[in-house]
């Protein structure tokens, strides 16, 4: 399930508690919405290219913005866990009696994870789903 | 007017195609990327050898110089058009 | 400068004529949420984005939503093709047909046509990032809609591709906006 294993070796690694888990879509910042997982009806039907990777169905990686990440300031510590609007997020070292402060963000703007370099899709799979990544494949069944 | 072998060598051009864009709108938030840069520069050439391919048989695909005109007549006006082909 | 390439970004079908589909996909062609109203949104904004990557990021994708239109063009067109004038009218679509015959227009499906007041630029990178964020959102929501409203699987094949490319631009246009915020802050360090 976790498959931090295949990443390549020019990605962050992030190690933090949470992630062993890996059950749900945990990123340290909130529910992911809408990560499909499991069992996918386009299975390839023919052996894939091998300049581009394998399709697997979409899981989660689990990691949180990685340190530096534009928009997030030096102060932020991925792996502390931080749910911005769910009930039990903590309260920091240090700032005890000021709930809901995180190290390194701000209030009063968006922040929008930035896409890391993972498998790709072949390019018959690219024009199936409308797009080159599977994380970003956001499929709607209706 | 049977477009079966134009539209299966549009396919695959379409197929190269998005992969391409995609890659371009990758690239353009991450500039650096070098695993990105290696595979759009495969796809380019893929992608360019196909559109020669096609062009060969059913003309320009690019107007205002980036096709050759490769026969005797200006076939870059000559129908099927992109919304009347019958995929 | 632009260039065309002559082909479309993806195969588009329809399973029949439908004149009353046609009017209601006709508003991605030129409703607020519509194709024109995103490339032109985001070719207007690029003159002055502050960051390199913002010019590249909103040329590119509104370059793609001119071909995005091109797309609900031919699918309007396809819907239409042939259809005798009875199934027209009886679509809805005859003051379409009385204004412009069987020309496309860019119109939402209620017959109000296109206007400059869907797109806005307020100069200001942030705001107008948020506004490219909010765009794609609700283009894609129109294309659920869209999606809702037809059983026609090869139609319903060219608005699910459609829609994802909608949540692609989004996760661009979040990415950008990571950027320029960082721009933006490091630039009131005077």
């Amino acid at each position: 399930m976790n498959n931090k294993d295949d990443k390549k070796p020019d990605q962050v690694k992030v190690q933090s508690k949470d992630h062993k888990t890996g059950a749900a879509a945990s990123t340290g910042l909130g529910p992911v919405p809408g990560q499909p997982g499991g069992t996918d009806p386009h299975q390839p039907l023919q052996p894939v290219d091998p300049m581009y990777a394998p399709f697997d169905p979409v899981q989660s990686d689990g990691l949180p913005p990685y340190p530096g990440q534009p928009g997030f300031g030096p102060g932020y510590q991925p792996g502390k866990p931080a749910q911005p609007g769910y009930p039990d997020y903590p309260v920091y070292p240090g700032y005890p009696d000021q709930p809901g402060v995180y190290p390194g963000m701000e209030l009063a703007r968006a922040y929008i994870l930035i896409q890391r370099w993972g498998k790709v899709n072949t390019p018959a799979r690219a024009l199936e789903t409308g797009t080159l990544f599977p994380e970003l494949y956001r499929p709607y069944p209706y | 007017m049977d477009h079966r072998n134009q539209v299966q060598m549009l396919l695959q051009i379409q197929q190269l195609s998005i992969v391409a864009t995609e890659l371009n709108l990758f690239l353009d938030t991450h500039p650096n990327d070098q695993q990105a840069l290696n595979m759009f520069n495969q796809v380019h050439n893929d992608l360019l050898k196909a559109v020669r391919n096609y062009e060969k048989i059913y003309g320009p695909m690019l107007n205002y110089g980036y096709s050759p005109a490769v026969q005797n007549r200006w076939k870059w006006i000559d129908s099927p058009w992109p919304w009347e082909i019958k995929y | 400068m632009w260039v065309y390439e002559k082909k479309l970004q993806i195969p588009v079908r329809v399973s029949a004529p439908n004149p009353k589909l046609a009017k209601y996909i006709i508003t991605q062609y030129g409703g607020p949420e519509g194709e024109l109203s995103a490339s032109l949104r985001y070719l207007n904004m690029r003159y002055t984005m502050p960051t390199a990557m913002a010019k590249g990021v909103l040329t590119d994708i509104g370059t793609e939503e001119l071909a995005h239109m091109e797309i609900v063009a031919t699918l309007v067109y396809k819907l239409i093709e042939g259809a005798p004038i009875e199934a027209i009218k009886a679509a809805d679509l005859g003051s379409h047909y009385a204004d412009h015959g069987r020309a496309l227009y860019w119109e939402n499906a209620a017959g109000v046509p296109w206007v400059a007041a869907y797109v806005s630029a307020t100069g200001d990178p942030v705001a107008d990032l948020h506004e490219n964020l909010a765009a794609e959102q609700k283009a894609r929501a129109v294309y659920e809609n869209l999606l809702h409203l037809t059983d026609d699987p090869q139609v319903k094949d060219v608005l699910r591709f459609l829609r994802e490319r909608e949540v692609v631009h989004f996760q661009r246009f979040g990415e950008t906006l990571m950027y320029v915020e960082d721009y933006m802050n490091k630039k009131k360090v005077f």
